[in-house]
């Protein structure tokens, strides 16, 4: 707290980084409130015509049967777009390891995984058939493009026109990028943005798979790859799934029902996270991710570069009423010129609104908001829900019911009549060894004012819980703790900060390019 | 005083944990409530602070002499918490030699410790360091035991171990929660240390998360529980001095029906 220094914007970067627990010092528990409050599982659907039976399949079971939800649909808006797709592969001169790795890795996508490297693990029939397409290209290994690091745009120069030769074919292309650098290292990171800058520009998606090594051992799915004793069949389920959702596919969708007592639901949810910017210092950016009530990705807004403020009675940051006016504006304004959601929005009385952010709401950000909202009003009547997320728990409940006294997926606590923790990690099944899992903490601010569309705490908790289902980055459940919302919104601002961000009517943003 | 009362507790506390609980990692304070709690306000700001004493040296300082200390609204809000009442003490004695001027402060009694105003500027400031000056006290001469802030860690609490480093436990007292009105919690955390064969800390961030990774992947709710209940036995019942007020800490669940 002492460190905040206004002069030279230290303190804003520190700000931005606690974000993520800034809204524990609302936290106020009441003792005579605290009670476990229940959660309803909301099933994937791979399909319009999905019997009940099959509600909580898990997303390989579900791919598996149905296949993708977007060949499986009767909304013309949410049919898959495109009838295969075409792999690039590039590798760094010089890297063996890479390109041999590579080799195994691409041959594995093409003709499938049928080892059985120990008990955990599962097969994968090849990216044609378990993703139903009508065409898949996979280059040969002789097909691959070399390039040399820092000289990337050298190799692309002459193969634009391959890319958009796809497009006319109706396939979409995606690039694969081996690489030294990994997610959890800042060591070659230069790698990774380079490739992701150069083809973002290029509006093509890239997945960058890696090969990290360090003293005793290593990371990336390229190092994992020729780990033979080592499961593989969940690392390439999850790298075939992020290449779906990166060239635009809906592998699933989850309803946005608010309770099963009503038919109310959540038409839109909007994540707002921040980071600081990099070519102006002490300024920061917000990034808003909307999200419709099937949980598609309507479109991103970005603000102006700002500077926040500090306020000494409050943590973290308080953004300015314009500002926040702003940003609310465009959001509801992108989705309402979305053709996707115009369609539903017609048919509506009222369109109900959840705001999500990993800080509490400032009254002067919450007067930006009411604006952006009566600006709206003459043409839509709109609720709204201002939800504010704590990452990180500092409260952690154990299950003395269960051998492991783990928590199951979905259990919920409720801490005072707004406040509960929730936890989004985890197994559905108690009894399942699994390492401890943190909760996230949801703070319903505006819950019981008459704007406010939910009408209770386990209707907000049920709505932040469906939305950490819809992540799309992994096809293991209850892996993600953060609704996709803000785990969205989070991966495009560090991207977009970096200078990665495609252009305005880039096809990318219809994608989950980000992931 | 405070073992009879703790034994008391736990006991009824046991009795009440039956199959069919969750439990909060929460340590309630049994102490005294919070109203009416003696601060001195001086009216004067982090400008007023001696340069030779800036930031974490004035805090160093005014720790060494067992006072609590925050800057807001124009104020020096301050209050021992060595188990000495405000008004017994002279602060201006103690402390003006570190401010370039010195303006008649007095002594308030707030009422409204724990409310939206003051809890995230003045409450939690002065809790922690009340807190960290509990934790020198309860430990002092342990030498198994490191304090950094608020984080104590056990040095022979060795968790996991490897060819060239080990992971010792540790636990945090950072967050702290309101609790009903004038009232605390504590939620303790577990937390890891890295050192290589040399006991030296081991910097190299990829190697300090790759090693205590292993250590959180292993680690169960019921680990974890028996891993808080091992460090914490050594911590707990710990009384935290607020001016006229003390604040007892002694169980760290709060169990709830399921």
């Amino acid at each position: 707290m002492e460190s905040i220094n206004k002069k030279n914007g230290k303190g804003l970067r520190m700000v931005i980084r606690d974000e993520r627990y800034s809204a524990i010092y609302a936290i106020k528990i009441r003792k005579d409130k605290i009670k476990q409050i229940s959660i309803s599982q909301s099933p994937l659907i791979f399909s319009d015509s999905q019997p009940s039976q099959d509600a909580f399949y898990n997303p390989i079971q579900g791919i598996k049967k149905y296949g993708p939800y977007d060949i499986n649909t009767f909304d013309r808006y949410l049919l898959r777009k495109f009838g295969g797709i075409e792999f690039f592969v590039f590798y760094p001169r010089n890297e063996e390891k890479i390109l041999r790795n590579l080799r195994n890795l691409i041959s594995l996508l093409r003709d499938g995984y049928f080892e059985n490297r120990g008990t955990n693990d599962i097969t994968f029939e090849g990216f044609k058939k378990e993703f139903r397409l009508k065409d898949v290209f996979i280059p040969e290994d002789n097909e691959f493009i070399a390039y040399t690091s820092g000289n990337l745009h050298k190799a692309l120069e002459t193969r634009k026109d391959y890319f958009k030769q796809v497009f006319e074919r109706g396939n979409r292309p995606i690039i694969i990028v081996g690489g030294t650098s990994h997610r959890s290292t800042s060591e070659n990171r230069e790698q990774y943005l380079e490739a992701k800058l150069q083809f973002t520009n290029l509006d093509i998606p890239c997945q960058y798979v890696s090969y990290y090594e360090y003293e005793t051992g290593g990371a990336g799915i390229l190092y994992n790859i020729e780990r033979k004793n080592h499961p593989f069949g969940y690392s390439l389920w999850n790298f075939a799934l992020n290449i779906y959702g990166k060239v635009g596919g809906l592998a699933w969708i989850i309803r946005q029902e608010l309770s099963k007592a009503s038919n109310l639901v959540i038409d839109l949810s909007i994540g707002i996270r921040f980071v600081q910017s990099k070519t102006r210092k002490g300024y920061t950016i917000g990034y808003v991710t909307i999200l419709d009530r099937f949980g598609r990705l309507i479109g991103v807004i970005s603000s102006p570069t700002f500077r926040s403020q500090i306020k000494e009675e409050v943590p973290g940051m308080v953004i300015p009423s314009q500002i926040m006016k702003n940003i609310i504006t465009a959001a509801i304004k992108k989705a309402v010129d979305d053709a996707r959601v115009k369609a539903i929005f017609e048919k509506k009385d009222t369109v109900n609104i959840a705001i999500h952010r990993l800080a509490t709401f400032h009254p002067q950000e919450i007067q930006g908001i009411a604006s952006a909202v009566n600006k709206q009003s003459g043409s839509l009547k709109i609720k709204y829900a201002l939800i504010s997320i704590v990452g990180n728990s500092p409260i952690l409940a154990f299950d003395t019911c269960t051998k492991y006294w783990n928590p199951s997926r979905g259990s919920a606590i409720m801490l005072n009549d707004n406040v509960a923790i929730l936890y989004t990690r985890g197994s559905l099944v108690g009894e399942h060894k699994r390492p401890l899992s943190y909760p996230i903490v949801v703070i319903a601010q505006n819950l019981g004012e008459e704007r406010c569309p939910f009408t209770s705490l386990e209707e907000v908790c049920n709505h932040v819980y469906i939305l950490t289902n819809l992540h799309w980055q992994t096809v293991i459940p209850g892996s993600v703790k953060l609704p996709a919302t803000l785990e969205f919104a989070q991966n495009i601002a560090w991207l977009s900060s970096r200078g990665i961000a495609p252009k305005e009517s880039s096809l990318l943003w219809e994608t989950l390019w980000f992931i | 005083m405070i073992g009879m009362k703790t034994k008391m507790i736990r006991k009824n506390w046991m009795l009440n944990t039956k199959i069919g609980k969750f439990l909060l990692t929460i340590a309630i304070n049994e102490g005294d409530k919070l109203n009416s709690l003696q601060v001195w306000k001086v009216r004067m700001t982090r400008q007023d602070i001696k340069s030779d004493f800036k930031r974490k040296k004035l805090r160093e300082c005014l720790l060494d002499k067992g006072i609590a200390h925050s800057f807001y609204k124009e104020y020096l809000w301050a209050t021992p918490i060595n188990g000495c009442k405000a008004d017994e003490l002279n602060l201006k004695e103690m402390v003006s030699d570190y401010f370039l001027k010195w303006e008649k402060g007095q002594i308030q009694v707030i009422n409204n410790f724990t409310s939206d105003e003051l809890w995230y500027p003045v409450s939690i400031v002065l809790l922690k360091d009340a807190i960290h000056y509990a934790l020198h006290l309860k430990l002092k001469g342990q030498k198994n035991f490191i304090i950094n802030g608020n984080r104590v860690y056990n040095k022979v609490q060795i968790v996991d171990s490897k060819s060239y480093t080990y992971t010792i436990l540790g636990i945090s007292f950072e967050k702290i929660l309101r609790w009903d009105d004038d009232n605390v919690c504590l939620s303790p955390n577990i937390v890891y240390e890295c050192y290589d064969s040399l006991n030296r800390r081991v910097e190299d961030r990829f190697i300090r998360q790759r090693n205590i990774f292993s250590v959180t992947i292993g680690c169960d709710s019921r680990l974890y529980s028996e891993r808080l209940n091992s460090i914490i036995k050594n911590i707990f019942p710990l009384e935290v001095y607020l001016s006229n007020k003390t604040l007892k800490f002694i169980y760290h669940y709060h169990g709830i029906d399921k």
